[in-house]
């Protein structure tokens, strides 16, 4: 068998040709590209913040979407989505025809739940930081830090409970059924966090934070008492927002035009601002949410400033009812800050271009504009320096007013405070019908405060029952995406945060 | 039976017996013309010899009992015994069987008549003549099981499955050029290839293990031949090609008409504001619909283009080497009118040099150079979506630069709304490839004709350059860019080969034995760096460095990877009696990209050739018959070594913002989000079963290969949603079964002059998502894959009908199919959707799969003919039981005006009893009928893609032998071709063949067809 020799022999050129590369060292090679993950240190304490900014990131990258900015707002009777196209938008706004497969409505569902799941690890990588603690104050830190986490978290599920009312609650990001829980569980797990927040935060005004901006006792107070304020317990309303104005930390910003706009930003009007910067540079990165702006903005020019022309999407006008109405009542410093209308020109010397369609909105939400003169020398857009008011100590002043005249008591001097910014003349003995017209000129085209106002105080029906709406539409569907996902959104929702908790 | 296997004839003249004698002859096509260039070989030597222009032949020094082999492509190879003569004439006949080429299989070659699995080999001469810029397109059509989807973008290589698609993620096959593994061979000239071998089911292609479940394409570029004398041979074409099938879309005219139909408050201004511009008029009450604008964008986006290829070859070889050098050059202009085209330049070398007895030794290169001016398909997309109600340019525009286009913004369109022309010429990208493949083998003889040893270094170093630049322009607030940006890019792969393959074979008596075993190592390396910058002058390619751009926004960025892989095989084959036949392989791969880093993939395949029984001797209905059965296994690991994002986001976009108060800029502090979402990944698995026969009968003259195959993917790759998230987390979880027959029939005859064939040839393909782990249905964003339905399905509403009044919907009502609320937003002309799974009520849960872009019946006819000096070909290709989805129609949901294609116009509902399968003009613009999601759409948007195309006419006519002076010019041919002359199909689309995998028709270049001269010299 001379050949089987001859296999041998050549076998042995082979293996001598490929004996330097043994086996599995060849193949072991590192990655390329990728520094392979290291664990967090968690005993590092001075990182601890870490995750705590990225909860704040998420408002920025998931609440600010543009979509949910515009369908915020255009449910009203006041606002509507700005183009007579026929559009899901259009029959959303001008119909209350709710398409449970449109993209936008999943986008809210999504957008939000992700800033949950950001809030709930970030929970946890907290609690592994505290395992690392020793002193006292560094606990004390630790709880102060996990209580700005539980302000976004619960501002989440606000948001939530505000388009579908009934909804998940996902308290781990891990939990095997994604059954829904009825509006007032997500309350209640809401008023827990926000309640824990009051009790271990700081009470300082945000701008008065070491990471100035930052969420304090005094945001998740007002936050708890928007909530009370839905569930008509006006004597907590009155209570969380009495300890905000007695405070003495928090002032109306004077000017309520440049409340809006670069110089406003931080001030000591604000309990809650979504910040972005352009690191005052002309050029290279940012840090903002140019679609958010861009959704709800005209095109306008200025000859004067160094950028000549911005041009936004022209969505989300203001009927012109709505303008009239605000005229009549003799609106003057928030009738020119809140309405951007085409064919004017604003205090800052900014033509608003006429919308070339005739059928669309011609007068857009001034509170988001910024005058071109503000903009960085060098930036080709507004979006990418202002912040993002979201809620204001007007918004509390107004709350407590409210609280007041339901308890029997006269709300007058904070509501008075409004209307002298405002250059309105005050008025004495307050009705909650003057309150609410004052909360839909103050809070217009914020957040859907004016269409909550419109369900929590019984007032749809007669004011927008003619285009559509019924109890039936005052929530949103689920979206048909999810269900596609998790069905058992399909089931009737869970009404105890106990058994929700179990899930 | 056997006289049939070598059905040729033979004329022997009697010589007297010498010991060395001189042999001379002619060498002629069975009962005609001479045949140039038959080799002639004396066996068991390295000598020999091939025949001259006029078929003769001079052989000297052969001993009186030595054998000559006689062997010329597409004949039956011949051995003849010399007997001591000294003039041997021989006549070949055609093979129709083929049953003793040589067929390339991985790590070594096999004849046709041994081989146990289906595999079909394509000469580089069925390539030549086809205008296609990537030798695959030239395929389609040809080799059943092979499904070739071409693209019309210039330079652009088509997309190629071999029986169906077994992955969610990749389903390219495997392409081994001279050994080297590629993912493509766009880089290849039609005419650098000598022959293409086609693996197509596991038990081939299983040598090639981890990296072959796609299906393998052997690809041997082109070689000398001995004893041949400088063969030179021009081979090019030139010619034009033609957009067709041309989709019609609404004129100005028509498309007012449905605006004001649907909803007249929202539109008309739209249509004033062109009239105002534009001029015209229109009265809607006394049907008067007449515009000054009425551009047809597809017109202006088209025109005729050239297309050319030059290809020159010398091959030749001596008794101890062979060589074969060639070039060639191929240019394309894109049919896009726009700055879009494709020049490649090829350079190829191959030396093959016996250094002793036992050594031999070569070499053989490719270089490929080629530049891609790139189309933006964008353009096309915003062609079907702009009205023609405004004109390409528009003068009174005051803002436009640097060309006076029209803005849709003086119609009052907003962000949605694009001048299609200016978005196809504001473009400048290009791509500069240079690709050298090279390879070096040594093959030692250990035993002459039992035991080689070959040993072959493949390297492999391609370098993509890109730029991008784009320059500043403004047509609308929508449609400009303010600072020009400048975009490089450089890509190169590196990847080097060394394989190692010991073969042996014997044979005592009636057995034969054959026995591989390789080595085989492999790095693949791949780095990519780009780098950015902002208002870089512009005028002047000159110009268009980063470093000239504002320093403040240039950025940089690359990355890259490096894989490699080592593997050992072995092929044992063993032949009793040219009756039975049995191989086994295995292949053990190791790979540095998994965690899971060692596989293992065995084949199996046997044999039984009937027709050489005993017991068939006296039979007449089969010349040959062959039973063939194989099983193997096959891995992919063209998915991702890991899926999911790093468990922690950090930087800008994790980070919150702080300090941003009053005039200051605030800044980020340093933040994380921790959301855990990680996969390991492993390769994907193939088990396939194939059952063939090869049969032939009448004289040979008619063949047929036909085979059955069983493929079930295991562990594919598949990406759920993870809930309430847009992110999906891929996991091995998918099991894919492709099942069906690839059936090839051929006629091969000649009558007196008149040679013809006729081919038929089709396959089948069953192609189901056989389980989910545990899941009912993975939906994605375009498609959705449920068990027991095909991969990748539409999915959506069932259109029942039209509403065709008020009464039906309120009918619906009152039966409770739909809700007071659903009924709000209806209309007698919307949709009336079915009640699929028959509950009574209309609700999500009737969703569908409505079709996948899957064919399950595709299919080729060849034919032609040759007589005298004329030759004609035809072929044909056709696809059956795929669907596509409009997308093009569907984006609709974003903005309601969009222009409508004529069939929407000319269909559609405009009362009662009009049309129960279109929808009204109003309808068009509503979210009931035009869903945004494309997996809750409709069956509406949803369209087959079947289609039957004139793949390809040539009519040649050669001049033999013509006499210039002293020389004569062995032959020249010219011939005139129509690729894709005619395409017959029924969707409302440029072609049925899309690039996108799942069938998404958007932003597609159209195919065209393509006209040409062409002239072969053979010098």
């Amino acid at each position: 068998m001379k050949f089987i020799k001859n296999i041998f022999a050549a076998s042995a050129v082979i293996l001598s040709a490929t004996a330097f590369t043994a086996c599995d060292d060849y193949l072991d090679i590192a990655t390329e590209n990728k520094v392979p993950e290291e664990d967090v240190d968690f005993t590092d304490i001075s990182n601890m913040y870490m995750p705590v900014s990225g909860a704040y990131a998420s408002i920025r990258t998931n609440h600010m979407h543009w979509a949910i900015g515009m369908e915020f707002v255009i449910r009203d009777d006041d606002v509507w989505n700005g183009n007579d196209d026929g559009g899901d938008f259009y029959n959303m706004s001008e119909h209350y025809i709710y398409n449970a497969g449109n993209w936008a409505l999943d986008e809210i569902w999504k957008q939000f739940y992700g800033m949950v799941k950001i809030c709930n690890s970030a929970l946890v990588s907290l609690d592994e930081y505290a395992k690392n603690i020793t002193s006292e104050s560094d606990m004390a830190t630790y709880r102060a830090y996990c209580g700005e986490v539980r302000i976004i978290r619960a501002l989440a599920y606000y948001r939530l409970t505000q388009f579908f009312g009934d909804c998940t609650l996902y308290h781990n990001n891990t939990q095997g059924s994604l059954r829904r829980s009825t509006r007032d569980v997500i309350y209640q797990y809401m008023l827990e966090d926000l309640d824990y927040a009051i009790k271990n935060c700081e009470r300082k005004r945000p701008n008065q934070m070491a990471h100035q901006g930052a969420f304090t006792v005094y945001t998740a107070e007002a936050l708890a008492a928007k909530v009370y304020l839905n569930l008509g317990q006006y004597d907590k309303v009155k209570e969380m927002t009495d300890d905000i104005i007695n405070s003495g930390l928090f002032t109306l910003y004077n000017d309520y035009y440049q409340l809006w706009k670069i110089p406003g930003r931080l001030c000591d009007e604000s309990l809650m601002e979504c910040q972005c910067t352009d690191f005052g540079e002309g050029t290279g990165d940012y840090i903002g949410i140019d679609q958010y702006f861009n959704c709800m903005m005209p095109s306008m020019s200025n000859e004067n400033t160094e950028l000549k022309t911005y041009g936004g999407w022209q969505n989300v006008g203001y009927y012109d009812e709505f303008v009239e109405w605000a005229r009549n009542r003799g609106e003057t410093v928030r009738f020119t800050t809140t309405f951007l209308q085409g064919g004017t020109t604003t205090p800052s010397g900014d033509y608003i271009n006429v919308n070339a369609n005739a059928n669309n909105t011609n007068c857009w939400n001034g509170k988001w504009y910024v005058p071109l003169e503000q903009i960085t020398p060098g930036r080709t857009g507004f979006q990418n320096r202002n912040n993002v008011r979201v809620i204001r100590y007007a918004e509390v002043l107004l709350m407590n007013a409210e609280a007041k005249v339901r308890l029997g008591q006269n709300g007058d001097a904070p509501f008075n405070e409004i209307r002298r910014r405002a250059a309105m003349p005050e008025l004495s003995g307050v009705t909650i019908d003057q309150i609410l017209d004052e909360r839909r000129m103050e809070l217009a085209c914020e957040w859907g405060e004016r269409y909550n106002d419109l369900i929590r105080c019984g007032l749809a029906e007669r004011l927008i029952g003619s285009r559509g709406w019924t109890p039936a539409k005052t929530y949103l569907p689920v979206p048909s995406a999810q269900i596609d996902i998790a069905s058992e959104l399909k089931e009737e929702p869970i009404s105890s945060l106990e058994e929700a908790l179990s899930l | 039976m056997k006289k049939l296997l070598c059905a040729s004839l033979l004329t022997l003249v009697g010589g007297t017996a010498l010991a060395d004698v001189t042999v001379s002859g002619t060498v002629a096509e069975k009962g005609g013309e001479p045949l140039v260039g038959v080799s002639v070989l004396l066996n068991g030597t390295s000598r020999g010899t091939t025949t001259d222009i006029d078929g003769n032949y001079t052989l000297t020094n052969v001993p009186d009992n030595a054998v000559l082999t006689f062997r010329y492509f597409g004949m039956t190879t011949q051995e003849i015994k010399v007997n001591g003569r000294s003039s041997l004439n021989v006549e070949m006949a055609d093979d129709a069987l083929k049953l003793d080429e040589v067929v390339v299989i991985g790590y070594g070659s096999a004849k046709a008549k041994d081989l146990t699995a289906p595999i079909t080999v394509v000469k580089g001469d069925e390539l030549i003549n086809i205008p296609t810029s990537s030798p695959m397109g030239a395929l389609t059509g040809k080799v059943p099981g092979v499904n070739v989807l071409n693209s019309g973008a210039p330079g652009e290589g088509p997309k190629v499955q071999i029986r169906g698609v077994g992955s969610f993620s990749a389903s390219n096959p495997l392409y081994v050029v001279d050994g080297m593994f590629y993912d493509n061979i766009n880089f290849l000239n039609n005419d650098d290839i000598q022959d293409m071998s086609i693996l197509k089911d596991a038990s081939a292609a299983a040598i090639y293990g981890v990296k072959a479940a796609n299906g393998v394409v052997i690809i041997t570029t082109k070689k000398g031949t001995k004893n041949q004398k400088a063969k030179v041979t021009y081979n090019g074409y030139v010619g034009f090609q033609k957009a067709t099938n041309l989709l019609k879309m609404c004129n100005s005219s028509e498309y007012a008409q449905m605006l004001m139909e649907a909803n007249p408050t929202a539109y008309q201004n739209f249509l004033d504001a062109s009239i105002a511009n534009y001029g015209g008029r229109m009265d809607a009450a006394a049907g008067i619909y007449e515009f000054g604008a009425d551009t047809n964008w597809y017109d202006e986006l088209l025109r005729t283009a050239v297309m050319t290829n030059h290809s020159l070859n010398i091959s030749g070889g001596s008794e101890k080497a062979t060589y074969s050098v060639g070039l060639s050059y191929l240019y394309q202009n894109g049919i896009m009118k726009a700055d879009n085209d494709y020049n490649r330049l090829n350079f190829r070398a191959q030396l093959d040099y016996e250094a002793t007895s036992w050594l031999k030794v070569g070499f053989n290169g490719v270089f490929s150079k080629s530049t891609q001016q790139m189309a933006r398909n964008s353009a096309w997309q915003q062609a079907f979506n702009m009205p023609g109600i405004m004109p390409v340019y528009d003068e009174n525009n005051p803002m436009t630069f640097p060309e006076k286009f029209a803005s849709p913004e003086t119609l009052g369109f907003t962000s949605n709304f694009y001048n299609p022309v200016a978005r196809a010429k504001y473009n400048n990208s290009r791509n500069d490839n240079y690709q050298a493949m090279t390879n070096f083998f040594a093959n030692i003889t250990f035993i002459p004709g039992k035991l080689d040893f070959k040993t072959s270094y493949g390297y492999d170093f391609s370098s993509i350059r890109g730029v991008t630049m784009d320059e500043p322009y403004y047509v609308s607030e929508y449609q400009q860019l303010k600072q020009s940006t400048l975009t490089k890019q450089s890509t190169d792969y590196n990847k080097y080969v060394w394989d190692n393959v010991l073969t042996y074979r014997d044979s005592w008596g009636k057995h034969t034995f054959g026995a591989m075993v390789g080595y085989s190592m492999r790095q693949d390396k791949y780095s990519w760096l780009q780098g950015k910058a902002n208002d870089v002058p512009v005028g002047n390619p000159a110009y268009w460095y980063i470093a000239q751009g504002d320093q403040s926004t240039t950025q940089a960025t690359d990355n890259g990877y490096r894989y490699r892989s080592q593997s050992a095989f072995t092929r044992l084959n063993y032949e009793f009696d040219n009756r039975y036949l049995l191989m086994f392989t295995f292949r053990a791969d190791g790979t540095s990209k998994y965690q899971e880093k060692w596989g293992y993939f065995p084949s199996v395949g046997g044999a039984w050739v009937l027709s050489n029984e005993s017991f068939m001797k006296n039979q007449r209905w089969a010349d040959y018959l062959k039973l063939r059965a194989s099983w193997g296994m096959l891995g992919n690991d063209n998915v991702a070594a890991s899926a999911g994002y790093a468990s922690i986001n950090v930087g800008n976009g994790a980070s919150g913002v702080f300090g941003s108060y009053g005039n200051g800029a605030g800044l980020p502090v340093n933040g994380y989000q921790n959301t855990t979402y990680f996969s390991w990944l492993k390769w994907e698995k193939v088990a396939e079963t194939n059952v063939g026969l090869s049969y032939s009968t009448l004289g040979s003259r008619l063949t047929a290969d036909i085979d059955w195959f069983y493929r079930l993917t295991s562990n594919a790759v598949i990406s759920p949603l993870i809930p309430f998230t847009t992110t999906s987390l891929a996991g091995n979880y998918g099991k894919i079964l492709n099942s069906g027959f690839d059936v090839s029939l051929n006629w091969n005859d000649r009558v007196g002059d008149f040679n013809y064939y006729v081919g038929f040839n089709f396959s089948t393909l069953y192609n189901r998502v056989r389980s989910l782990d545990g899941r009912d249905y993975v939906l994605g964003g375009k498609t959705i894959n449920k068990v027991g339905e095909r991969m990748n399905s539409f999915f959506g509403y069932e259109v029942a009908g039209i509403y065709q009044n008020q009464a039906q919907i309120d009918a619906d009502v009152q039966s409770g199919f739909i809700t007071q609320a659903q009924a709000d937003g209806i209309e007698p002309g919307y949709f009336r959707y079915a009640d699929t799974n028959g509950d009574g009520v209309f609700d999500s849960t009737d969703r569908t799969t409505l079709g996948s872009y899957l064919p399950s019946f595709t299919y080729g006819i060849n034919l032609g003919f040759s007589v005298k000096n004329f030759d004609f070909a035809l072929s044909t290709y056709g696809q059956h039981g795929a669907k596509m989805f409009n997308r093009k129609r569907q984006l609709r949901y974003a903005q309601t005006n969009y222009n409508f294609d004529h069939d929407q116009y000319a269909n559609r509902w405009t009362g009662e009893g009009s049309t129960n399968t279109n929808p009204s003009a109003k309808a068009l613009t509503q979210g009931w009928n035009v869903a945004s999601s494309a997996t809750a759409s409709n069956s509406y948007f949803v369209e087959s893609a079947d289609f039957f195309r004139i793949q390809n006419i040539t009519l040649g006519y050669s001049f033999k032998k013509i006499k210039m002076g002293s020389y004569t010019l062995p032959g020249i041919r010219v011939s005139l071709t129509a690729d894709r002359p005619l395409s017959i199909f029924s969707a409302n689309a440029f072609t049925p063949e899309l690039s996108d995998p799942e069938g998404w028709d958007t932003e597609v270049y159209p195919l065209s067809s393509t006209y040409t001269l062409g002239l072969q010299i053979d010098f």
